[in-house]
């Protein structure tokens, strides 16, 4: 292996380290199981390393990873759009008792889970991943304005989700 | 709800995944194979290609056939091999494998089609032949492919998993096979493909229940991994191009030169463990390679034709003979014919005429399977006025049929594409058919 190849490697292993709980996570945050989304992120980190070069040169690595992430989320949610989804574990607990030990997280999944899928894609790339709404315009590949719009809708469903008024003992966040 | 509330809470959701330490081995790896099977993958598009009927035939033949005259050189280490269930023997690509019956063969087929129960692997190429063998035994097929996700035949089904990898399985299918009423029998197929791996299995059996069952023992196992296939960019089986790929899989590659070998210098004459064997990342392989010292086969001077007598409807004392080509060049022989040229001589016309002759008469009630079929087909019309006195069709690839001399179809050889293209004066190819080729 050349030294080029041996230094690529190495900076591809540290980049890969550093960013893979963000991307697991955001990848859950959009909507995958956890073991879907280490697979998804997976995936995305193959693909980076396929294409390295390319991403080490990207303007803005963060936006381009991000954006190879949700081509590969969206590619597995639109291959099987209609079948069932396998699970590998079975739920923890039914619909019915969805109700009970209420927190934080439980709520806030349930109210990203009821935002379409375009608005949960931007809210968990801003307020998530942290990316600036011209990073988000490029990973989405739309306009700034409809970034905007996006996060601005996306935000006001959020407040008036019950959900997250419990979370607050009623009160709207 | 503002932007530190939704930071806040996404935070929250986010801290409450658990999340391990990141693959990054595993990636690599995985990269470093995906690389490997695009090459492998732009390699076998050409290696589909029909000009490898003849132009891989010399290499690959001989990396083929058990009980060649390369000798297989020291044998592998003993502890790589991975356990196989009781009576069978484990057979892959990449890391996935499939558990199929000891007794199988390795690519017992004749004409693309099996002969015996076979696993199909590292063919390289399907043979200027036709066959009238029904299939009546199973075989397991496997390709490298890297994308068949978007194949209609895999979207149907829901992913299922495979020790932890995605798969994806068509849906099984039997049908009957067979153009004559008397002749149809009953094939059932369906596949497996492990993105990851980029390993499809097919199985084809008269017996549904064999095909769940076999499909049914691939499993992934990343502790061993597959002697690779490859193909280079000219679809022949180089040894830089398996080196690579081997030691890109975490093999150890030992090479031997064979002086005795025919196939040009460079060509892989034998792989030890076979191509498909699971082995434990560092376990050794060894390939023999020829140091191209033996001369080659396949352009000789063709033998003297015989002509059929009485038997043979064609006259050679016509004044022209017009070759036309029926498709574009290079993708039926290992040789370019012109697309239309005039034969005069009468000598050379009498030598087409008499290698016409002297092919062999397909059987009466036979079906054909003719996998290769695809290519072009060369029209020869002979004058001796204004009009033609007489016109063949001659198929360069898949059965290889030959029309118009009788009234039975008849099947091309070596000796007649020798005499046709002498006669054309273009270089004469590189045909060669496999023993048993019923147009020898």
């Amino acid at each position: 292996m050349s030294g080029g190849h041996v230094r690529d490697e190495a900076e591809f292993s540290a980049y890969a380290g550093a960013r893979w709980p963000a991307l697991v996570r955001s990848a859950v945050l959009l909507g995958c199981p956890v073991a879907e989304a280490e697979d998804l992120t997976q995936t995305a980190f193959v693909r980076c390393y396929l294409a390295w070069p390319k991403v080490r040169r990207a303007r803005d690595r963060d936006a381009y990873v991000y954006r190879i992430l949700l081509n590969c989320y969206r590619d597995s949610h639109r291959r099987r759009w209609w079948a069932e989804k396998p699970a590998a574990q079975v739920p923890d607990r039914t619909e019915a008792d969805a109700t009970d030990q209420v927190d934080t997280a439980d709520a806030v999944a349930r109210a990203l889970a009821r935002l379409s899928t375009p608005n949960r894609e931007a809210v968990v790339l801003r307020y998530y991943a942290h990316l600036s709404e011209q990073q988000i315009a490029d990973v989405l590949r739309i306009a700034p304005g409809t970034v905007k719009s996006r996060l601005a809708r996306a935000l006001a469903q959020l407040s008036g989700d019950t959900d997250l008024a419990d979370l607050n003992g009623g009160s709207h966040p | 709800m503002n932007d530190d509330n939704a930071t806040r809470l996404l935070n929250q959701l986010a801290d409450r995944v658990p999340v391990g330490p990141a693959p990054v081995e595993h990636v690599i790896r995985s990269g470093q194979r995906a690389r490997v099977h695009r090459r492998r993958t732009t390699v076998l598009a050409v290696a589909a290609s029909v000009a490898l009927v003849l132009v891989g035939g010399i290499g690959v033949r001989q990396l083929l056939q058990p009980g060649g005259r390369v000798a297989p050189v020291a044998g592998p280490d003993a502890t790589a091999a991975p356990a196989a269930p009781a009576g069978t023997r484990l057979v892959g690509i990449g890391h996935a494998a499939i558990a199929v019956p000891e007794g199988w063969g390795t690519n017992q087929t004749t004409c693309g089609k099996p002969t015996s129960n076979t696993v199909v692997i590292d063919q390289g190429v399907v043979p200027l032949c036709a066959t009238t063998l029904p299939q009546t035994v199973s075989d397991v097929r496997l390709q490298v492919s890297p994308d068949l996700s978007n194949s209609p035949e895999f979207t149907i089904a829901a992913p299922i998993n495979i020790d932890g990898v995605t798969a994806r399985k068509t849906s099984l299918q039997c049908t009957s096979e067979g153009s004559l009423a008397s002749h149809r029998y009953r094939l059932c197929t369906q596949s497996l493909w492990i993105e990851q791996e980029q390993a499809l299995f097919t199985v084809t059996s008269p017996h549904a229940r064999t095909v769940r069952r076999l499909l049914d023992s691939v499993r992934v196992d990343e502790g061993y991994v597959a002697v690779p296939l490859t193909y280079n960019q000219e679809s022949v089986r180089d040894a830089q191009s398996f080196v690579e790929a081997a030691r890109a899989e975490g093999l150890q590659v030992q090479t031997r030169f064979d002086r005795t070998s025919t196939s040009p210098k460079g060509w892989i004459v034998g792989v030890d463990p076979a191509v498909g064997s699971m082995l434990k990342p560092g376990a050794t392989v060894h390939v023999t390679v020829s140091s191209g010292a033996a001369p080659q086969s396949g352009h000789g001077t063709a033998p003297p034709a015989t002509v059929s007598g009485a038997a043979c409807p064609l006259t050679s004392n016509v004044q022209r003979l017009e070759v036309t080509r029926t498709a574009v060049s290079g993708n039926g022989l290992s040789f370019d014919f012109p697309r239309r040229v005039t034969i005069r001589d009468p000598a050379a016309i009498s030598t087409v005429v008499s290698a016409l002759c002297a092919t062999r008469q397909m059987p009466r009630g036979a079906v054909y399977n003719c996998p290769n079929d695809i290519g072009p087909y060369y029209r020869l019309a002979a004058f001796d006025g204004p009009t033609a006195a007489w016109t063949v069709k001659v198929g360069a690839t898949g059965c290889g049929m030959i029309s118009g001399v009788g009234h039975r179809g008849r099947w091309t050889t070596g000796r007649m594409w020798h005499a046709l293209a002498t006669a054309m004066g273009v270089r004469p190819p590189t045909y060669q058919t496999l023993a048993g080729h019923p147009g020898t």
